[in-house]
């Protein structure tokens, strides 16, 4: 395989920032976390930056319509607050 | 009688812009799909958890942490794989086809692990019926596993077609659809680890 270019060494970038992330969120990853009630918070906001290098970066999302990146931007920030939301009690679905 | 496909590259967009969707336009009906099934599923976890948190909280402490790091750092790593994959086959090198068979092999992997904890799972009398928790792990891990061995399928016909010195426009089209199928795979692990492994 050739060396990697600008663009590749890019992607490996990313999936590095990808990996510390992962590792960061897991078990002790960040010392204590502070107070265990917001794992939680912590961890889904962690999972949501991950999921935005996923499609902006590999899915090469950031070169598309805004149309596009403003749809799959809204969905993540919409999931993100109604999952914690509803996590923490500020919302219920009956 | 015109091509179906013409150029996949041109933009779908305002005129004088530069931006184009990744793939086709169509793709993104099927990616946009398999995010509402799945955001269904999360609002469901979510849902039975608000009944019995508890529950919930000592559940997650029985999952199985290595395997799902594992994972997601396997899917991570197949993900990069197809990302340099698609930009390598763009350039008509060979190489592409490699790496689309390393993503491939990663996507084995999971597999294995997957079995392998289910199975480990099951034998400590942990299944779909233990508890709402497993209910919803079982179900959503395993619907998610139904994708991996889709995309799996897809990337083995990618790294076949990488290997044509002139690809069709329709099979490049494949390619660059099968990528965003098996990125949007591991995105979709992305928050079910969240969830299911790491939130408590």
């Amino acid at each position: 395989m050739e060396k990697l270019d600008k663009t590749d060494r890019k992607l490996v970038l990313w999936w590095a920032l990808l990996v510390i992330l992962t590792l960061l969120s897991f078990e002790g990853g960040i010392p204590g976390l502070g107070r265990p009630e917001i794992v939680a918070a912590i961890v889904v906001a962690i999972a949501l930056i991950k999921m935005r290098v996923v499609i902006l970066h590999f899915m090469d999302v950031k070169d598309a319509p805004w149309s596009l990146r403003g749809v799959l931007g809204a969905w993540l920030l919409f999931v993100g607050a109604a999952l914690l939301a509803i996590w923490y009690g500020y919302l219920a679905i009956p | 009688m015109q091509p179906l496909i013409t150029d996949t590259k041109a933009p779908v967009t305002e005129p004088g812009s530069t931006r184009h969707y990744p793939g086709e336009g169509g793709v993104w009906v099927l990616l946009g799909g398999e995010l509402l099934l799945f955001t269904i599923c999360f609002f469901t976890f979510v849902y039975y958890r608000q009944f019995e948190p508890d529950v919930f909280a000592a559940s997650r402490l029985t999952v199985n942490q290595g395997i799902g790091l594992a994972n997601t750092l396997v899917l991570l790593t197949s993900s990069l794989f197809v990302a340099l994959g698609v930009k390598r086959f763009r350039a008509r090198d060979a190489s592409a086809s490699r790496l689309f068979q390393a993503a491939l092999l990663c996507g084995g992997i999971f597999a294995a692990l997957k079995a392998y904890e289910y199975y480990e799972k099951v034998s400590h009398g942990l299944t779909p019926l233990t508890n709402n928790f497993y209910m919803c792990y079982f179900a959503f891990t395993g619907m998610h596993l139904s994708h991996v061995f889709a995309g799996s399928i897809m990337l083995f016909l990618m790294a076949r077609v990488a290997k044509r010195p002139k690809p069709t426009a329709a099979q490049s089209l494949f390619v660059e659809c099968g990528a965003l199928f098996w990125h949007l795979v591991d995105l979709l692990w992305i928050m079910l680890f969240a969830l299911f492994y790491l939130a408590g």
